[in-house]
């Protein structure tokens, strides 16, 4: 991990002391830092379902719901107090790997039965390095929509590995399969994949294959902005729960490369329960070429999704934060209804 | 193609009191359609907030004649209940024109100012002609700014501010 040398670790040195910890307990976490979409806001400068003519006097009137876009957008407005640009720059959704923090406790979760069913929730304290330490991280650092930690930012952790292939150092397109003869692996408690690639080529798309009735079906998440992994790269992407054409970021070095997910069934997570018509079957990893690829920490996990609530900041030391977690789901309910 | 009447007339309710409250200021009155996030406040602010709609009034055979057309269609009196909020914080100054001579002449701050924004906005929503605003065509029967109340200030924000109620009623064609 490349560290700018001037960063204050401070008196304890958080960090330090978590490579330590790492060994002896899987307190230390490591996760991903995801910030929602900020969309454009829907304005009027002019009257009626016109948008030119008899500008509305004063400043753009502000409905206050957010609009779809994420497309830069700038108009002029003319007002008493001189012209007035409003302006939206696009801030895509940012998904940042690689984050270390000291949790405690790892899992908490408390189950309720309300008006809309069964909810789980639960709380639970990071211990976080500086500010000043996380942004001097790879892809931190040249992120530039990244500047701090705010409430509402999410906080995704691998609250259980359920698939854990080994790591591979081979050439071009890998296959990996999970389920094969009489074994029949699961995948509805699976909610994201993560992996490591390094190569000289580039990464076009990768594919989940299961069984789905003894059906043959796929997720494809594509690499619409393809990109050469020359170092090492996380690629961090959700698997159920997929809309019609979904697109996720992945950072580069502080670029965002989009994703697009396809696939002859994006819904299928939950209905592979591991039986013998329904069933994981193989990840598809297609690069450009033939070149050597690296995969390594290839995990198919149930996420833990962190909302932070609270931060204090104990400047150069570390960050003590509060979160909730309001999406845990019953495994066995996803399992069932499928 | 599915009535959007009550987005149509809140868009249209925000757009008339922007533009009627601006003509007669010098300076900026801000108009949000929900309270402002922090980063995007800005004084003076009127929030139209929307808290109530419903039918009003039923017809004999729920037939109506709308607009320009005198062809009946189902529909009926339908109405909307609107909170219409309104801040000024301390350093906030317009200028207003005390002497009728069309030309601003006094700085208002805080309850002078407050005082006369609640006067002139009660008159910018009598005074709305809705073809103006409207993106879809509307026949709006009846507007009442009943009141404002709440009036007062917030000594930790150190706002003044009010709240007024507001019902428009409509026809709703279906």
């Amino acid at each position: 991990m490349n560290m700018a040398s001037a960063v204050n670790v401070g008196s304890i040195n958080l960090p330090k002391m978590m490579r330590s910890i790492s060994h002896r307990t899987s307190q230390v976490r490591d996760l991903t830092f995801i910030r929602d979409v900020v969309y454009d806001k829907e304005v009027k400068r002019f009257r009626g379902a016109t948008e030119s003519g008899t500008p509305l006097k004063g400043p753009p009137v502000s409905f206050g719901y957010e609009t779809s876009s994420t497309d830069d957008a700038t108009f002029d407005h003319v007002q008493d107090s001189g012209t007035i640009t409003h302006r939206y720059v696009s801030t895509p959704e940012i998904v940042l790997p690689g984050l270390t923090m000291l949790q405690s406790p790892i899992v908490s979760r408390s189950g309720r039965l309300e008006r809309t069913g069964h909810r789980i929730s639960g709380a639970c304290t990071f211990y976080a390095p500086s500010l000043d330490y996380i942004k001097a991280l790879d892809n931190f650092k040249d992120t530039k929509a990244f500047s701090e930690l705010e409430s509402y930012d999410k906080l995704i952790d691998i609250e259980r590995v359920i698939q854990n292939p080994a790591d591979i150092t081979s050439d071009g397109d890998q296959t990996i399969t999970f389920s094969s003869g009489s074994t029949y692996y699961p995948g509805y408690e699976i909610d994201r994949i993560r992996f490591k690639i390094k190569s000289a080529d580039s990464l076009t798309k990768f594919t989940l294959n299961g069984v789905v009735d003894e059906v043959a079906k796929t997720i494809i998440w594509t690499a619409t902005d393809t990109f050469t992994p020359t170092d090492w790269i996380t690629v961090d992407l959700p698997l159920r729960n997929l809309a019609e054409n979904p697109t996720q970021e992945v950072y580069i070095n502080g670029a965002a490369k989009t994703f697009t997910a396809t696939g002859t069934n994006v819904e299928m997570m939950d209905k592979l329960t591991g039986v013998s018509t329904d069933y994981l079957s193989t990840l598809i990893i297609d690069m450009s070429g033939s070149a050597p690829v690296e995969l390594r920490d290839i995990y198919l996990y149930k996420e833990a999704e962190w909302r932070i609530e609270s931060i204090k900041d104990y400047r150069d030391e570390y960050m003590q934060i509060s979160a909730a977690r309001m999406r845990g789901e019953r495994t066995s309910r996803r399992r069932t209804y499928g | 193609m599915a009535k959007d009447y009550l987005n149509v007339i809140e868009r249209a309710l925000m757009m008339g009191i922007s533009d009627k409250i601006n003509d007669a200021v010098t300076g900026e009155v801000y108009v949000f359609g929900q309270f402002p996030e922090t980063e995007e406040l800005k004084f003076p602010a009127i929030v139209v907030q929307q808290v109530a709609s419903g039918f009003e009034e039923k017809y004999f055979g729920e037939d109506i004649t709308f607009g320009s057309t005198s062809a009946a269609a189902s529909g009926e009196v339908y109405g909307m209940a609107f909170l219409v909020h309104l801040f000024v914080d301390r350093e906030t100054v317009l200028k207003i024109d005390t002497t009728g001579n069309s030309t601003p002449d006094t700085d208002y701050k805080q309850r002078r100012l407050l005082n006369w924004l609640m006067l002139n906005i009660a008159n910018s929503v009598m005074e709305i002609n809705w073809s103006d605003y409207e993106e879809e065509e509307l026949e709006i029967l009846e507007r009442h700014l009943s009141q404002w109340r709440d009036i007062g200030f917030l000594p930790a924000s150190q706002w003044n501010g009010a709240t007024a109620e507001f019902e428009i009623y409509f026809l709703n064609k279906r």
